[in-house]
């Protein structure tokens, strides 16, 4: 016969003993749970700012997905759908709008439009370029389906893939997604927008994303100027055996009549920064193109002869974006030789 | 009981018929040719023509007595090659046909018999080939959009 006291102690200490068992499976449950209502929450406060964009040109209807970024009516999408279409609309509530190709621009692979002014529209992210492994959301609309979520985590930040350069450094997304989510927004878990998707991987099960400071460039550039202007200096780089001050980045060949030899940019500089770009390796060279901007002065950081040297160039229009230049009336810059 | 009515032969009716006979006999000669004459007859029945060879026969020999031209051959082969020339352009005017023609207006009663033109003529061409119906575009189901990559950079290291 055991004391009842004991018998007390016992039922205790099993109570407790299958709680600590237990405790992790609940924790985890609880884990998903609320990453689950994190999604769900921010699906149901962005999904009336995406949109579905639809061109229509003489071979037929392309569609894909857009979303609102201020409210004057100013939406994101792939280039793809606006360039040289006979008219867009988007879709917004089962409800067609017409809107306006401001620009569809190749290098970045999107486009912007403008349609009429809504309430509901998405904040791009200002804390900088997300961490790998950072969750993100999508948001879109696939095939002919509504609108629908999808989860997944920051992959890579990558700058080629097989033997291609991207225009810019890329954020590769372990997100699933399927034709007709082209243009839709990732966002972090506080919906901001971190990314524009552009493209699948590996047939849809990852995707890559254009960084939002990369579009943000674009918008920037439409309201300073106008129309967007994709910037050019003139130099060639390669990458030199060893690095200097923490880059390899070498000038190969220069135009001396580009903006860059006509600042003072020489063969055999090592570049450490052009703009707000650091310069490690010759690869970091295609940001800091992207980000220069026509019109503007950058500021190239160089190490020569062991020395800092900054130096200061008035970029001219990109060789890519020269026709519309001719068009706006810009000057033109002669190209380096191959 | 039905009765034999057979006549009863009496024994001098027996022995009359038995001696006629006797000499009852096959012409002279009857054994010794009766199987040349058999084999004479069927040789002859294997040889025999049937009826398609005789009536070929019939007419090898009348051709034979009529001397056919040459130029009345080359007139039939001339009408064979004109007769297959028009059934191929009888089947692509069918083709053609299946485009929209314009019809003319059925003639009044009273210009049934009048020959003149009513109308200018008109010539019906096709619609360009590469491009597409605008009625069919909108039938047509969207091409949604996801690139395969990111866009690429021409020269990447040169800026």
């Amino acid at each position: 016969m055991i004391h009842p006291l004991k018998q007390h102690l016992l039922l205790g200490i099993a109570l407790l003993a299958n709680s600590a068992l237990t405790f992790p499976a609940f924790a985890e449950d609880q884990g998903v749970r609320d990453l689950s209502a994190a999604v769900r929450k921010i699906f149901d406060e962005t999904r009336k700012a995406i949109v579905q964009v639809e061109g229509t040109d003489a071979n037929g209807v392309l569609r894909c997905t857009g979303f609102y970024i201020d409210p004057v009516g100013t939406i994101y999408t792939l280039a793809s759908v606006a360039h040289d279409v006979d008219r867009v609309e988007i879709i917004r509530g089962g409800v067609r709008h017409a809107a306006e190709v401001v620009v569809a621009d190749p290098r970045s692979g999107i486009a912007i439009l403008k349609s009429e002014p809504v309430e509901s529209f998405l904040q791009p992210s200002r804390n900088g370029r997300p961490e790998i492994a950072s969750p993100v959301v999508l948001v879109g609309y696939p095939l002919d389906l509504d609108v629908s979520p999808g989860f997944g985590v920051v992959a890579g930040w990558d700058k080629k893939i097989g033997t291609k350069y991207f225009s810019t450094t890329h954020m590769r997304a372990n997100v699933p997604v399927m034709r007709g989510q082209g243009g839709a927004p990732l966002l972090d878990l506080d919906g901001r927008v971190v990314g524009i998707v552009t493209s699948s991987v590996d047939g849809g099960a990852t995707c890559y994303a254009l960084p939002i400071d990369a579009a943000e460039k674009l918008r920037t550039d439409i309201a300073r100027h106008g129309e967007v202007r994709h910037g050019w200096i003139g130099v060639a780089v390669e990458d030199c055996n060893e690095k200097r001050e923490g880059s390899k980045a070498v000038v190969c060949d220069i135009d001396p009549d580009a903006p860059a030899g006509l600042a003072g940019v020489q063969p055999g500089d090592v570049i450490l920064r052009v703009g707000q770009t650091r310069v490690r390796c010759r690869e970091d060279i295609l940001d800091a193109s992207f980000f220069l901007t026509a019109g503007e002065l950058a500021q190239i950081e160089v190490l020569r002869n062991g020395e800092r040297v900054l130096l200061e160039a008035e970029a001219a229009v990109h060789p890519a974006a020269r026709k519309p230049a001719l068009q706006a009336g810009m000057e033109l810059v002669p190209r380096l030789a191959p | 009981m039905k009765e034999n009515h057979t006549p009863k032969l009496s024994e001098d009716d027996v022995s009359r018929l038995l001696r006629f006979k006797r000499y009852e006999m096959p012409p002279p000669g009857f054994h010794e040719d009766f199987l040349r004459e058999f084999q004479r007859r069927q040789r002859l029945e294997s040889m025999r023509p049937n009826w398609w060879q005789r009536f070929k026969e019939a007419v090898e020999e009348v051709l034979d007595r009529v001397r056919v031209p040459g130029y009345a051959y080359a007139t039939v082969g001339l009408f064979a090659v004109a007769s297959g020339a028009w059934i191929m352009s009888s089947d692509e005017i069918g083709v053609a046909g299946s485009q929209p023609v314009a019809l003319a207006a059925a003639p009044a009663p009273s210009q049934e018999l009048k020959l003149e033109l009513t109308s200018t003529p008109q010539t019906v061409l096709p619609n360009p080939v590469n491009i597409p119906d605008q009625r069919l575009v909108g039938t047509l189901p969207p091409r949604y959009l996801l690139q395969s990559r990111p866009a690429s950079e021409q020269e990447p290291f040169s800026f």
